[in-house]
């Protein structure tokens, strides 16, 4: 028994759509034969089969969607009977389509992803013992940690740090404040806004004042100007 | 208007003959091969087959010596086997394993081999012209008697590369043999709808140097052409032009619907195929019998069994190696 | 110790190359009869034949591809592609063959080319010959980019240029040629580390090529001023020597670089992105760059000064990062 399987015929073809058979059942074909015309979604390409045979049994219909590695049909090798060939269940007209057979184990080399997972950083957890940095090494600290603490007066030596090395991150200075301030700890605070501490140096080209604008007026806001008023509002 | 098939006597012994037949089988075997393991998904990425055009490199290369360099195209996989680097590496190569002829690391397109002089497997159409240019310059200035062989398709005589290329070895008269494989079809562009002039020794030409037209889909006639063409480069007459007239019965890479040509043209060309043809010529003279083909067809089909099993039982390179090989050990920063 | 110009440093090393290996050979538009674009080449013709010092057709691609297959072929190639503009002609081979082939054939041949081109602007050659492409070249794995700055550097990077199996490309910044430095019998550089042209603590400044006189001329004015910046010069652009920079930039807690390619996409935002990867919690400031303004260099003097880094730009970025 061969099977004739839907070939992947380019880099980028995982399924492909049968057209056309070119030969029926009982059909004798020779190695090299075109048997089937199949769209690659690019075109329509003819399909060679690679063994002498005879065509048994058509088991996907023409229109039918199907997967790279689906055998499209089985046929009798050479001296092969009909009698004693075991007979395949066929993949039901489209329209009623049911699920494309599975694809042939081993169609794809396997091998695992090109590049290791990467190790995830260790997290000192809130509330262990703060590590001192080595001698002559400053702590890690975001800036947005750095000027939030100084905002809420708080001494960022005393804060533990859960981002990557061990930094300190505006998290790690919002949930220390709040623990300072309520005994009993209520609900956290609200996160800070996510301003940033002060403007940094930006390089920018004097820019010439656009010359159509000879009297500066107000003008009405524009559709994103009020569409924040009106949340800034709720 | 498509010639009729080559035909007339074989100027070889036998057993010559019989190696030249062995050579286009070794090819047309390998090559289905890998078309089937295509479909399969053993092999991977652009894979060019170089079926129909088997009689050029099974007689240009033969026309070459141990000594001299060769320079491919992304359709080289004839031109690999036929100057001897094996099967079984090429197959692995195909299949990306570690044992593969470039490591798995070049895959179809990009067999090398030190050991035969084989620089590539270059898949820029025109790369590997200057490539040629340069190792025939260093052939030259070391005082050594090599011809570096450069095969490019017609295609890449529209390329600035082919014409600055031979501009410089006519120029310092250097040992390159310029092997235009003249398929007709640069992927799906017809020659008259790609060249203003499609008498490429003429273009050639107008570079001062020598020129042959042959029918590629002889044998005899390619390897001829070569020998003559290999003799006068290496006796210092300069870059030598040789445009051999053949024919690609396959798809330009796996997936072409080919709308670009009549299937009539296709099987009129394949009237002409390189292996029954010379076959035929070998049975008229008595120097085949159909036993004797059925034999090297099976020897053929054997190998490339071998070499099939030979990829499959290839390992994968380690991952941790990715990054190998992009410097030399010495100079890996 | 002597006296000498970057031009005559790296005719020197021309010298000493093609007289110390046979399979030593230069090749080029104009590099031998007409003397050189830049007269780097002079006189060489005469020492050491045509053809050793090979004058090549306009075929940027052709002669470089040919450079590839002669270094392949067992000789030592340099190729003179006259300026980085028309590099862009030969960019096919450099990219797809040149940085490719050793590992496309599994390890198994290697290109030991190397080649010079000039680069940069300032002349008043205008938009197609001022062009800073070193960026480029730096982001393509399989070359290595060397950017000379000194006559030292000039002389001492080509012999192990030559000696590294692989290819490597030597940008020769054009107002370069005329600077003139001391250079010592002895090789001082190698192709792998920056160096710190001038020690200082208040805020790192990088840079390389022909920015370098530009960054020191700053740290002048900016020394008369009280600022202490230290000067690095990266020399090597592909593979970057990060570890100098981090420790420049760590020990001096800000940085600017200097870098005359356009700003989107330079070889200074590649800096800079190492600097924020592996120095985040190092830095006291916003890093700071200053690139070519994005525009094609124009004709006009004033213009092109304006398009290009200046000490002035470069004293400004400083003050800036410093909060001055």
């Amino acid at each position: 028994m061969i099977e004739f399987k839907l070939p992947s015929l380019g880099a980028d073809m995982d399924e492909g759509k049968l057209l056309e058979w070119m030969v029926k059942p009982g059909d004798l074909v020779k190695r090299g034969q075109a048997v089937a015309v199949v769209d690659t979604a690019k075109a329509a390409v003819d399909v060679e089969i690679w063994q002498d045979g005879t065509m048994f049994e058509q088991l996907v219909p023409i229109g039918a969607t199907v997967p790279v590695g689906t055998v499209l049909a089985t046929l009798l090798e050479p001296g092969e009977s009909a009698a004693t060939a075991p007979r395949r269940a066929a993949m039901p007209l489209p329209g009623g389509q049911a699920p494309a057979p599975a694809v042939a184990a081993g169609m794809a080399p396997a091998i695992g992803p090109a590049v290791a997972p990467p190790v995830a950083p260790t997290v000192t957890p809130t509330g262990a013992p703060i590590a001192a940095p080595p001698p002559g090494q400053r702590r890690p600290v975001s800036p947005a940690a750095r000027a939030r603490a100084q905002e809420l007066g708080l001494d960022i030596d005393g804060v533990a740090g859960t981002g990557p090395h061990g930094a300190v991150t505006l998290a790690d200075v919002v949930l220390a404040a709040a623990v300072r301030t309520a005994a009993p700890v209520a609900d956290p605070p609200p996160p800070p806004p996510l301003r940033r501490p002060h403007r940094p140096w930006c390089p920018r080209p004097r820019r010439l004042r656009p010359r159509r604008r000879r009297h500066p007026r107000w003008r009405p806001p524009t559709a994103r100007w009020r569409c924040a008023r009106r949340s800034a509002r709720q | 208007m498509i010639a009729p098939p080559p035909a007339g006597p074989v100027p070889y012994e036998k057993d010559y003959a019989l190696a030249l037949l062995a050579d286009m089988l070794r090819i047309r075997r390998m090559e289905e091969k890998c078309a089937q393991a295509y479909g399969e998904g053993k092999i991977r990425g652009f894979l060019h087959l170089y079926i129909g055009e088997e009689a050029v490199a099974a007689g240009a290369v033969r026309a070459l010596k141990p000594e001299d360099n060769i320079v491919a195209t992304y359709r080289e996989h004839g031109h690999a086997l036929v100057r001897g680097v094996t099967m079984n590496s090429i197959m692995a190569e195909m299949y990306g394993k570690r044992e593969g002829c470039s490591r798995g690391r070049g895959g179809s397109m990009h067999l090398f081999d030190a050991g035969v002089r084989l620089y590539g497997g270059n898949a820029i159409v025109g790369g590997g012209l200057p490539v040629a240019v340069g190792l025939a310059l260093a052939a030259r200035m070391q005082d050594e008697a090599r011809v570096t062989a450069c095969f490019f398709g017609e295609g890449a005589m529209a390329e600035g590369a082919f014409h600055e290329s031979i501009n410089l070895a006519a120029l310092w008269r250097l040992p390159v043999l310029f092997c235009c494989e003249n398929n007709l079809y640069a992927m799906g562009t017809a020659l008259d709808r790609s060249e203003s002039q499609t008498d490429l020794c003429v273009k050639a030409a107008s570079y001062g140097v020598q020129t042959l037209k042959v029918d590629g889909q002889d044998v005899v006639a390619v390897h001829e052409a070569a020998q003559e063409a290999a003799r006068a480069v290496r006796a210092g007459g300069g870059p030598f032009f040789v445009e051999f007239q053949t024919y690609r019965f396959r798809a330009h890479s796996m997936f072409d619907a080919e709308l670009y040509r009549a299937k009539s043209e296709v099987e009129e060309w394949k009237k002409r195929g390189p292996l029954h043809t010379f076959s035929a010529r070998l049975k008229a003279e008595g120097k085949l019998t159909e036993e004797a083909f059925l034999a090297l067809d099976h020897e053929a089909n054997a190998e490339v069994e071998r070499a099939v099993a030979f990829a499959e039982a290839g390992s994968w390179e380690p991952v941790e190696d990715l990054l190998l090989d992009v410097h030399s050990p010495e100079g890996r920063p | 110790m002597t006296t000498m110009s970057y031009r005559e440093a790296m005719r020197t090393a021309l010298r000493e190359a093609l007289a110390g290996d046979p399979r030593v050979f230069l090749m080029g538009e104009d590099v031998g009869r007409y003397g050189g674009t830049y007269a780097v080449t002079k006189g060489l013709l005469e020492e050491f034949g045509p053809e050793r010092v090979r004058d090549t057709p306009l075929s940027e691609l052709g002669f470089v591809g040919a450079g590839i297959g002669a270094a392949l072929g067992g000789m030592r190639p340099i190729v003179e592609v006259m300026t980085v503009n028309f590099s862009l002609l030969a960019l096919d081979q450099i990219v797809n063959t040149a940085a490719l082939y050793r590992h496309m054939s599994g390890g198994q041949f290697s290109v030991p080319l190397v080649i010079r081109m000039a680069t940069g602007a300032g002349r008043q050659i205008a938009a197609q010959h001022s062009h800073s492409f070193e960026n480029w070249y730096a982001s393509i794995p399989g070359i290595k980019v060397l950017a000379p700055a000194t006559a030292q550097d000039a002389r001492d990077m080509l012999a192990p240029a030559l000696a590294d199996p692989d290819p490597v490309i030597i940008f020769e910044h054009a107002q370069l040629y005329n600077t003139e430095g001391e250079v010592t019998a002895e090789r001082q550089a190698d192709i792998r580390t920056a160096a710190v042209r001038r020690p200082g603590t208040m805020v790192s400044v990088v840079t390389y090529g022909g920015s370098l006189p530009k960054a020191l001329a700053a740290a002048d004015q900016l020394a008369a001023d009280g600022v202490d910046a230290e000067v690095l010069d990266l020399r090597v652009l592909r593979p970057l020597d990060t570890a100098t920079i981090l420790a420049s930039v760590r020990k001096c807690r800000r940085a600017v670089v200097v870098d005359e390619g356009w700003r989107t996409g330079s070889l200074a935002a590649e800096i800079m992105a190492r600097i924020v990867e592996q120095a985040f919690y190092d830095l006291d400031a916003p890093l700071a760059r200053v690139c070519s303004a994005e525009v094609p260099i124009p004709y006009a003097r004033h213009l092109e000064d304006a398009a290009l880094p200046q000490p002035a730009g470069i004293v400004a970025a400083v003050n800036a990062v410093l909060g001055r």
